[in-house]
């Protein structure tokens, strides 16, 4: 395909990494020509400096030729207006928009075909904001995705020794459940190998356990696999930006929050948007500060500042002083290897979440949702099954008849809102919502064609 | 054969120069909307052969691709063909580029015999005989000649 992304920066550069190996013709466009330049040298992209909205740049970039137009520039209006002049002057068939104000997105009928007409929105604040709040609904969930609107999730966790299943061959687990309950282990990362899960391979203490199962469900299968923590009650965040006080608000009916945000008059502002979180102005690596509000009492800290090190420093200060878990909000891949599970309960990656929903209007076939995983080596996918026996490769068939690549499992499917947990002999129809891990990326192609319909397909 | 019933001249465009798969659509979507009964929307159609696409590429290899949609408010079934000058990259399943092109757009509520077109069509298309038929045809009404007097083998 060829792909054109504005702004080079984390997100716009992220995706780049990720889709050039896949055999896309990239350009980027970005009004820093030394960013460009120091992007191409480490990987095969065409660059073009210019403000990628005006239709000129957009010209130089070949949007006359482009499949697909991901504006990903520090400039919500500048990402709005180049959809537009995409679509209007050059016809470009897919357009995806990085919008972050909420005055925008508050009012879903601007992005309507008619007006500025954009396939896929993405508001890294909201996906961030609903990632954390998934880890604090499930404490010791390293990740909880969503698949078909939060029905079904796909939860990692780390065995741990007190967790009934672990020491025990898979096929355990369904005796072990409850009537009605039903999960599938999707993979096991053991060290930094990937395990494909079988009926016989034993779960191992701090084995990192991938399993799939129907939101309601989640709990009791987790329990399986470790003694669940206690639900969190108080929670700290450090930092009042964009995604600070979003949380903020979003969390304050359900828990007791606290927010600590430097400036006065941010921290003024904040607090008059929120009913029932304490706004405190302070630093959030003051010790003093942190003591004084009961950090050993605080079940959960979040360093959300947009300051990767004061991020580290602040959760790792926390953790000492008492708080039982720590997020941390770490930008660079380098410093989240550093200290997560060490010093740091979770490292979320914005750029990583980020992409994760970029791809799935990227992806080819009828894709409603990607999630990318370990540091994008490897994917979580929903792919809908589309057509019949004789053009689809999926359609009429058993799992145990898909021609899987290596190291790729089906997990089960939402059919008409109802979640299935696959099994051998589960046949995928027409419409189903079919939830895959694919461990190693390098296998997302064959995915892509798996789930393509054949060319005589109307 | 029942496309020369579906093609008209204006709707057939030999030794196009088109740079990507994008512009081919288009200008599929430009020649399709050539009509004398009916008032199809260019941008409708090109968005909807697009987004076919991405369920699926619609080449068959041998460097031929049959894009194709359903559109509401078509009744009858037309195509238009393209033959490309240079061939172009269409994400094939032999990896051969693409340079000889029939687009349909079918009526949203198509019958059994718009579905059979399709698969007629595609059949032909696997013969050497057939697209070497198509690749030689000087004008477009040598094109329309030959695909009247077609006969597959028995």
């Amino acid at each position: 395909m060829k792909i054109i992304i504005l702004g080079a920066g984390q997100v716009g550069a992220g995706l780049a990494f990720s889709l050039v190996r896949e055999n896309n013709d990239i350009t980027i466009v970005d009004t820093d020509e030394l960013r460009l330049r120091e992007l191409q040298d480490r990987i095969d992209i065409r660059g073009v400096v210019g403000n990628g909205s005006h239709p000129q740049v957009l010209m130089r970039a070949g949007v006359e030729d482009a499949d697909m137009l991901v504006a990903v520039t520090n400039s919500d209006e500048v990402n709005m207006i180049a959809c537009q002049v995409a679509y209007t002057l050059f016809n470009t068939p897919t357009r995806i928009a990085r919008v972050r104000e909420a005055e925008y997105l508050s009012h879903p009928s601007l992005f309507e075909r008619q007006h500025i007409p954009i396939d896929l929105l993405i508001s890294p604040e909201q996906l961030i904001c609903d990632h954390i709040k998934h880890l604090i609904e499930y404490p010791g969930a390293l990740q909880v995705l969503d698949f078909a609107d939060g029905k079904a999730q796909m939860v990692a966790v780390r065995a741990l020794s007190d967790g009934p299943l672990v020491g025990q061959e898979l096929r355990a687990l369904r005796e072990h459940m409850p009537d009605g309950v039903d999960a599938r282990v999707v993979a096991i990362f053991r060290d930094t190998e990937a395990i494909i899960p079988e009926g016989d391979t034993i779960i191992r203490r701090d084995d990192l356990v991938f399993f799939l199962a129907a939101h309601h469900d989640i709990r009791t299968v987790m329990q399986e696999l470790r003694r669940l923590d206690d639900p969190v009650k108080r929670i700290m965040l450090a930092g009042g930006g964009n995604i600070g006080s979003k949380l903020a608000a979003e969390l304050e009916d359900h828990y007791h929050v606290k927010l600590i945000e430097r400036s006065p008059t941010k921290a003024r502002s904040i607090a008059e948007n929120l009913e029932k979180a304490i706004v405190l102005v302070g630093d959030c690596a003051d010790e003093e500060l942190l003591n004084e509000e009961g950090i050993d009492r605080i079940d959960v800290f979040c360093a959300l500042t947009n300051d990767d090190e004061a991020n580290i420093l602040s959760s790792m200060l926390a953790k000492r002083l008492g708080a039982d878990k720590v997020m941390t909000l770490i930008n660079r891949p380098a410093y989240a290897d550093l200290v997560e599970s060490d010093r740091i309960d979770v490292a979320i990656s914005p750029g990583q979440v980020t992409i994760g929903a970029l791809l799935t209007r990227i992806r080819r076939g009828n894709v409603a949702r990607v999630h990318s995983l370990r540091r994008g080596a490897a994917e979580a996918m929903e792919a809908v099954a589309e057509g019949n026996i004789n053009n689809s490769q999926v359609v009429g068939r058993s799992i145990s008849e898909i021609d899987l690549p290596s190291g790729t499992t089906i997990g089960g499917v939402v059919r008409d809102d109802k979640v299935l947990i696959a099994h051998h002999d589960t046949v995928i129809e027409t419409g189903d919502h079919v939830i895959l891990l694919v461990t190693d990326k390098r296998h997302i192609h064959e995915i892509e064609q798996l789930f393509e319909v054949s060319a005589t397909f109307v | 054969m029942a496309l020369s019933e579906l093609l008209t001249p204006q709707r057939i465009a030999l030794n196009s120069r088109l740079s990507s798969r994008k512009r081919l659509l288009e200008q599929l979507s430009r020649q399709l909307t050539k009509s004398d009964s009916n008032t199809l929307d260019e941008r409708d159609l090109f968005e909807a052969l697009c987004e076919r696409e991405r369920l699926g590429s619609t080449a068959l290899g041998h460097g031929v691709a049959i894009p194709h949609a359903r559109l509401e408010g078509l009744d009858d079934s037309r195509a238009a063909f393209i033959r490309l000058s240079t061939a172009l990259d269409y994400e094939t399943p032999d990896g051969q580029p693409v340079d000889l092109v029939i687009g349909l757009a079918v009526p949203q509520a198509c019958t059994d015999s718009h579905l059979r077109i399709l698969s007629e069509l595609a059949g032909c298309l696997q013969l050497e005989d057939f697209r070497d038929g198509l690749r030689q045809a000087g004008n477009a009404a040598e094109l329309l000649d030959f695909l009247q007097h077609w006969q597959p083998p028995e």
